[in-house]
């Protein structure tokens, strides 16, 4: 259409382009074993559909349980991209550029699930239409909706819009992928020409987006922690509980970003594209996040048991001493003290370790949202949990098999993606090229 | 208008759970069975309990043991926070003050039930069923009308459902004196519990009214509201023993 | 009135409801419908001086 398409000049394109040319037999293997665990999930489901909510485990004063956790777990996971992105943008740290599209990606495949973990939640999936026709704003529910879904979407565009150049070089460079791949280039690119207007057009979009970005950021995941803040329960209703939930998923979905650039870097040979330096540039902002989150967590455990409100201690000591203690502290291990000695003693320069600590971090923040949501339910002010079972709560196969599948999902999404799309940006890595 | 309210006199009530029964029929309330219920999916409206509720609070050594029951419908708070968090309206309070719940409407998000502070939400985990008997002698009253389903009519599963002071009773009061040409009085209409409770220690009435029972045993002493410090108004009021 | 009261009357009334929802979305679509074509579009005059 338009030969003269400009591109600009970057010398790791062949190392970023290369997972892109081909399907390997191991891809369809991973993908086959992704879609084997969802569709153990999609069973699951369907018995769930079929019988309703009680082949869960929750149950009254447990209403809330793997599901939900899934929900605040997987909206936080999605905080990765849009804070490295745009918060780094904003900041003109320059060194994000490698990592700002493998970032935005766990966002933007992290967010359906965390929708759909909604879904799954609910006791009448065929009725959530009435939320349209019926919705009442004052509910935090709709907050949640609504500032879920313009994330959504405003991720997807922001996404969208810094990958077109690189679409268009796919479109251009590819051509050996088959026929359907190539229109489908083609159509995506919306005929970008990569004119010198249109890259300064789209920066200035890109920067003006990442302002929003931010607000959005903070927005979505304080309402997403009213859904508990806006009741009177005990461990719920604190005006921390946003911020707590804010620093809580910046700080998973951060280090879920050092787990996906790991592996990138090792599967598909990258390492001179995402060199060590991002690692420990990654390293000094989680060293930042994790001390922030203990100052959070002194914050909230320091002004519960001071002021020793008899109904709230009921919740903190079912954390510290209780029927959650062990997940508590194991919290409280993977969450602040091995990661924080990783980072300080062993993670400069040392890739492995890095990953070690984000791992930890992300079953330490699941067991974490957990955590918040089901202890105060154990402990109701008045509802009698003395008869034996009661104010307990044991998640069932079910629920088990759809947080796996959930899992699944997102990585099924993310290894498809990064089999047909650029997962490094290579417009935004070139300038560095440019100067010398 | 009236504003309708229950008092329950705890120095008369004798824990023999009559209540429960009574709306346990009147209601339609499925009955879950000895495993559904160990794992706390009973379904009790009208739900009688020791106090104190949990067993990490001190109940005393024998024989100096602190130990007292008390029967709890719903609260039908005056700011009721399950209302504010329902997404879609299932849940509301009408101009009597009575909280219902729209079964015709409810998703079955469960909002409700996290945020009472009572615990007087209960929701359908499975189909209900009856033993062979009970189904046979259901209650057949319903309240149906534009987008609305309420009243004892047979919950589908997974919505929430709660005690509405037995509004279809209301409402059938309010026909029939209408039918007989006359003036509805707030004595006409009491809930099934109230009707049934041994002790007498159920009273029922219009709170506006300052002649009613409700409103005379409202001023006394002993008159105490559960939790008022959350700052729910519950319209359903104690008297404590002694 | 008393403010509580107010709150009261705000919570358990009628609302905006779920067209809230669509409004946001659906202006937020229309703004990066135009933004899109805007960046799209640059440069798309004819250039004095042809780049490259």
């Amino acid at each position: 259409m338009l030969p003269t398409t400009f591109h600009p000049q970057n010398n790791n394109e062949a190392v970023i382009l290369a997972p892109v040319h081909r399907v390997t037999r191991k891809d369809l293997l991973l993908w086959a074993v992704l879609l084997g665990i969802m569709g153990i999930g999609v069973y699951a489901y369907l018995t769930q559909w079929f019988t309703g909510l009680g082949v869960t485990g929750l149950n009254r004063p447990v209403y809330w349980g793997f599901y939900i956790t899934n929900f605040v777990f997987f909206i936080g996971l999605a905080h990765s991209g849009t804070f490295i992105s745009a918060i780094l943008r904003l900041a003109g740290a320059s060194w994000r550029t490698p990592l700002t599209r493998a970032a935005e990606a766990i966002t933007l495949f992290s967010l359906p699930f965390g929708v759909g973990a909604i879904l799954i939640d609910m006791g009448r999936p065929d009725r959530v239409m009435n939320i349209f026709f019926y919705g009442r704003f004052q509910s935090p529910l709709l907050w949640d909706i609504t500032a879920v879904s313009l994330y959504l979407f405003s991720s997807i565009v922001f996404f969208y819009i810094s990958l077109l150049p690189d679409i268009a070089l796919c479109r251009d460079r590819l051509t050996e992928v088959p026929s359907w791949q190539q229109k489908m280039y083609k159509i995506l690119a919306l005929g970008w020409t990569g004119r010198g207007e249109q890259f300064k057009r789209l920066e200035r979009a890109l920067d003006n987006m990442a302002i929003f970005m931010t607000l959005l950021v903070v927005t979505v995941h304080t309402v997403v922690s009213w859904v508990f803040g806006m009741t009177v329960q005990p461990g719920w209703h604190t005006a921390l509980i946003g911020p707590f939930f804010l620093v809580g998923a910046i700080f998973s979905g951060t280090s879920a970003v050092v787990i996906v650039l790991a592996i990138l870097r090792r599967v598909y040979h990258m390492e001179k594209v995402l060199p060590v330096s991002l690692f420990n540039s990654l390293r000094k902002l989680l060293i930042v996040f994790t001390v922030a989150w203990l100052y959070m967590m002194i914050a909230e455990f320091l002004t519960t048991t001071y002021g020793a409100i008899s109904d709230e201690m009921l919740v903190v000591w079912q954390k510290f001493t209780g029927d959650f203690a062990v997940l508590f502290w194991t919290m409280a291990l993977t969450v602040f003290v091995l990661p924080l000695i990783i980072f300080l003693f062993l993670g400069k320069d040392h890739v492995g370790w890095m990953v070690v600590a984000a791992i930890l971090i992300n079953i330490g923040m699941w067991i974490e949202r957990f955590l918040v949501i089901v202890p105060t339910e154990t402990r109701p002010r008045f509802v009698s949990t003395l008869m034996e079972g009661m104010g307990s709560y044991h998640p069932s196969w079910q629920e088990i098999a759809i947080t796996g599948s959930l899992f699944a999902g997102l990585i099924l999404l993310y290894v498809v993606f990064t089999r047909f799309f650029p997962i490094v940006p290579i417009w935004e890595t070139a300038h560095s090229g440019e100067t010398k | 208008m009236a504003k309708w309210s229950m008092v329950i006199d705890l120095e008369k009530c004798v824990a023999c759970q009559g209540c429960s029964i009574a709306c346990r029929f009147e209601n339609n309330t499925p009955v879950v069975g000895p495993d559904q219920a160990l794992m706390g999916r009973a379904m009790r409206w009208n739900d009688v309990f020791p106090l104190p509720i949990n067993a990490d609070e001190d109940t005393g050594e024998y024989p100096n043991v602190t130990s007292r029951y008390i029967p709890r419908p719903c609260m039908h708070c005056e700011n009721p926070p399950c209302i504010k968090v329902c997404p879609v309206g299932a849940t509301f309070i009408d101009n009597e003050g009575i909280v219902e719940q729209n079964y015709a409407r409810c998703i079955g998000c469960r909002f409700c039930t996290v945020a009472c502070p009572y615990g007087v939400r209960y929701f359908n985990w499975l189909e209900p069923k009856w033993e062979a008997p009970l189904g046979e002698h259901l209650n057949p009253d319903r309240v149906e009308g534009e987008g609305v389903l309420e009243g004892p009519v047979v919950r589908p599963r997974g919505i929430v459902e709660k005690c509405t002071f037995c509004v279809h009773r209301l409402i059938k009061a309010r026909e029939r004196a209408e039918a007989e040409g006359r003036d509805f009085r707030a004595d006409e209409y009491v809930p099934a519990c109230v009707q049934t409770c041994t002790g007498k220690a159920r009273f029922f009435g219009d709170l506006d009214d300052p002649a009613s029972t409700v409103s005379q045993l409202a001023k006394s002493t002993r008159a105490f509201r559960v939790l008022e410090e959350v700052g729910t108004h519950p319209k359903t009021i104690y008297l404590r023993e002694g | 009135m008393d403010i509580s009261e107010l709150i009261t009357k705000f919570f358990t009334s009628t609302g905006p409801g779920g067209g809230m929802i669509l409004l946001v979305v659906s202006l937020a679509a229309s703004i990066y419908f135009s933004m899109i074509r805007w960046i799209l579009r640059g440069g798309e005059e004819p250039e004095e001086h042809p780049s490259n």
